[in-house]
């Protein structure tokens, strides 16, 4: 037998999951709406598999993906290939992920798959597009650092990551400018391997009749074993109460206390309530927006968890006029205390937060394309594969308020934080 | 009596069941039916944009739209609150230079209750000063911010040399700080009683929703909306006579730099060949500025799609402006002259039918679609028919095209005169034949 076949449950279109041989995750959805087939390639790494002396690599790398293959070793060659087909791609490299997609007319399915294909198993890493590519990504840096909130992403992963390097998938600009053919080779030799991704394919196929061609063509992809993604550690601490002040855009203040949230590696038992939890706190008619805006001095909150591997979050957050942070401070304290108290949360609310969230599944599910390049890439990896995304509206249907009430005391309750104060004077940690 | 006017299903490139219809009050309607799924889009644009606004009351529309959508008579602001929880619907508006545009997303179940609501915050809205002084803070924080980036404020740089004193397109829809600051809640009453007008007003919806249905709909919610609308003066031509250059100073690793030139109108027969032409631009900058010569991380052209007056334009970050600028300038002197292959011509019609197929997927991009044609060309179709002309186009037309309508170029360029020697800007001619 080739492959396992597993029906999953989406809720706008069928999907099948299965597993070649050399450990591929292979996962079709059928979606007739539109003459268009999307293909993606994810792959467990990101900055979190990054050390000093690597910090940048995993991007640098989604940027050599596009560049000349085996197959179409020259570049100029490659754009006109990418012409011909109407190709509209992508890539991004996140912390805990890295995407890599194709969107081409259904009826060049064949010839995307095997662009996409030959991309990830036989990148030439040619040296001077490498050396061209330092200078691109170099300015990609340095328009990082004119955004507005570069300062606030810059002083969280000091405070909040163990290992800074781990937090920050643009790297640094010496190792940028380091980048070569045999750091490229290491990075796709440990990490791009079919057993550490899964080939996502969403749109206008029938999964049954292309499921023999992809099943032939990427069980050529060599079986790797060599990835430490699983292993990697949780890369985000809070030892005690800390305080920082960031620089932010003039006229604009914002707070955000942060903790530990519990990790989708082996605690997730405690996100469902998570995610009931921040959507309930979300609510507009919920006594944290109406104690807080409606009748605070805050112009929006909000209350969530990140469901992260290695850097989960719990935050409390919010924008107010930067002259009322301190007030604002302190009220969100509060609010977040009277969490704790009995009766504050309420049946007919996490009703509410379940149904919220079963409809952000809908809406989410829209699109094919958005299936197959963020919705089913973001749960492939941080739940491990998509059993934790196909039981998910059971999951949170089965959360009550004593659930949350355990999570709180569990992850919040006399848990030391970070908290965030941003505002135009200036930058200082208490 | 609602009048289902006709359905048109019969030009290959345009979408099939798409309908058209108008209120009682002559509000004009137009639906695509997707028979698949549960979300639907419905969008409300009000024409006028930049050109009903002046120097003094740069975007109050934009104040008095989210000011009225904080809550109305029948549902003040804590019901209405309710209403988004209970539904999770979203709200995206946008305010350009040709029409303001309010986007609902939501499940069919809810479309009565919240086109009900929609219309009633529009025609009675509760506008409690609170409430709005909330919502205006936030429009104004969003507003600096934007404006503090200067990937955001290049292209307010390049519109002052390109426009020329006194376009219309000069005022901003979403305000500027002094106007934004200066609104209160009378303004926003005034302006909507001014401006919420059946001639105004344009409705596209993509979802489930059949057409009976949704005319039922809006007769009962925006049938309410007062006849009468506004008339509108011509859009001038822009003032640029010559090449020109605007430099702003500002600390950045990397300069801006973004260049204008005119265009033809939406529906003009030169529409399809320049819009084609500066998708070859864009995919030659690419090659050029990037592959070639690593310059940037993001280089791009395009043109745009606006009601009379239209431009190209091409952007760039780098930290090598003036070289930048020299290469801009030579690939859009290749294809204005006709060096380029047909092959990239062809790549660009490729590429559209597949950023058309994406946004088919996409309620909200359907009611985009439907809205911008219609308003431009009173015809919904002229969006999706270009794909059509694409495909038959030649390297001659493109480079015809380019040449005929892009002639003066401004440019408007932020960088620090500490890291770039400012001397050696100029403004570069675009330089076709």
């Amino acid at each position: 037998m080739l492959y396992t076949l597993i029906l999953m449950i989406s809720m706008n279109f069928p999907v099948v999951e299965s597993e070649l041989p050399n450990g591929l995750d292979v996962i079709i959805g059928e979606d007739h709406a539109s003459p268009i087939v999307t293909v993606c390639v994810v792959v467990n790494t990101g900055g979190t598999c990054e050390s000093p002396e690597s910090n940048g690599l995993a991007h640098f790398y989604e940027h050599m993906f596009f560049k000349g293959n085996v197959a179409l070793p020259d570049q100029t060659a490659y754009n006109n290939r990418m012409r011909e087909l109407g190709m509209i791609r992508n890539g991004t490299t996140g912390n805990e992920v890295v995407r890599y997609y194709l969107t081409v007319s259904s009826d060049l399915f064949d010839e995307g798959l095997q662009f996409m294909y030959d991309a990830i198993t036989g990148p030439l890493f040619d040296p001077s597009e490498i050396v061209n590519e330092r200078s691109v990504i170099m300015n990609e840096y340095e328009r990082k650092t004119n955004n507005p909130f570069w300062n606030l992403w810059r002083m969280q992963e000091e405070v909040l990551s163990i290992d800074k390097c781990r937090s920050s998938s643009i790297g640094v600009p010496e190792v940028i400018m380091a980048a070569d053919q045999e750091t490229m080779l290491e990075f796709q030799y440990e990490y791009y391997t079919p057993d550490n991704s899964a080939l996502i394919i969403t749109g206008d196929v029938d999964a049954e009749a292309i499921m023999p061609a992809v099943t032939e063509m990427f069980s050529r992809w060599e079986y790797g074993g060599r990835s430490d993604y699983s292993t990697l550690g949780l890369n985000i601490s809070i030892p005690k109460d800390t305080t920082v002040h960031v620089g932010g855009p003039e006229g604009m203040g914002m707070i955000r206390i942060v903790f530990v949230g519990p990790s989708m590696v082996d605690q997730q038992n405690w996100t469902y309530a998570a995610d009931v939890w921040g959507q309930y706190m979300g609510r507009m008619t919920g006594e944290f927006h109406n104690n807080l805006v409606a009748n605070g001095p805050f112009l929006d909150v909000y209350a969530s968890y990140y469901s992260q591997r290695f850097e989960p979050a719990i935050t409390f957050g919010g924008t107010i006029a930067p002259e009322l942070v301190d007030e604002g401070l302190e009220m969100m304290r509060v609010e977040v205390q009277r969490m704790f108290e009995d009766g504050y949360f309420v049946d007919s609310g996490i009703e509410m937060a379940s149904e919220q969230l079963r409809r952000h599944r809908l809406f989410n599910e829209e699109s094919s394309r958005d299936m197959a390049t963020e919705t089913f890439p973001f749960w492939w990896v941080e739940g491990g594969g998509l059993d934790y995304y196909n039981n998910y509206p059971d999951s949170l249907a089965a959360v009550t308020a004593g659930d949350i009430s355990l999570y709180l005391d569990r992850w919040v309750k006399d848990q030391p934080s970070a908290v965030f104060i941003i505002t135009p004077e200036g930058e200082w940690v208490e | 009596m609602i009048s289902i006017l006709f359905l048109l299903a019969f030009l290959a490139s345009a979408p099939e069941n798409v309908t058209e219809f108008d209120l009682d009050n002559g509000i004009h309607v137009i639906s695509r039916t997707v028979t698949e799924g549960e979300v639907e889009g419905l969008s409300f644009f009000l024409v006028g944009g930049s050109r009903v606004l002046d120097e003094t009351n740069q975007g109050i529309e934009a104040f008095a739209l989210e000011a009225a959508m904080t809550g109305s008579a029948s549902y003040p602001d804590e019901r209405w609150r309710e209403i988004m929880d209970v539904t999770l619907a979203s709200w995206n508006a946008s305010y350009n230079y040709d029409y303001s545009r309010y986007h609902l997303k939501c499940l069919s179940e809810d479309l009565p209750l919240l086109l009900d609501g929609f219309a009633d915050c529009l025609l009675e809205p509760e506008l409690d000063p609170v409430v709005v002084g909330r919502m205006q803070n936030s429009q104004l924080i969003t507003l600096q911010s934007e404006l503090n980036d200067p990937d955001n404020r290049i292209w307010l740089v390049a519109n002052k040399g390109f426009m020329g004193a006194g376009h219309p397109y000069l005022l901003r829809p979403d305000g500027i700080p002094s106007t934004l600051s200066s609104f209160d809640v009378e303004d926003a009453g005034e302006w909507l009683s001014s401006r919420i007008k059946s001639g105004n007003i344009v409705i596209t919806h993509a979802g489930p929703t059949s057409p009976e249905m949704l005319a039922e709909l809006l007769e009962v919610s925006f049938g309410r909306v007062p006849e009468g609308g506004d008339v509108f003066p011509e859009v001038p031509e822009f003032g640029i006579d010559r090449d020109t250059i605007i430099v702003e100073n500002d600390e950045t690793l990397s300069a801006y730099c973004v260049v204008k030139f005119k265009a033809p109108p939406v529906g003009s027969d030169d529409t399809a060949a320049y819009s084609t032409a500066m998708g070859v631009v864009d995919e030659m900058l690419w090659q050029v500025l990037r592959t070639e010569n690593a310059l940037t991380y993001a280089v791009y052209g395009g043109s745009t799609n606006s009601y009379q007056r239209n431009w190209g334009y091409m952007y760039i970050s780098t930290t090598e402006p003036v070289l930048s600028a020299s290469l801009m300038t030579g690939v859009f002197s290749d294809v204005a002259n006709g060096n380029v292959d047909q092959s990239v011509v062809t790549g660009v019609a490729n590429n559209n039918r597949t950023i058309q197929g994406i946004g088919a997927e996409s309620m909200d991009t359907q009611c985009w679609m439907l809205g911008s044609g219609y308003i431009s060309t009173g015809d919904w179709r002229t969006p999706y028919l270009l794909q059509e002309s694409l495909e038959e186009m030649t390297v001659y037309q493109i480079s015809r095209a380019l040449s005929d309508w892009a002639l003066d170029a401004g440019w408007g360029i932020i960088a620090d005169s500490t890291v770039v020697d400012f001397s050696e800007f100029e403004p570069w001619p675009l330089e076709g034949e």
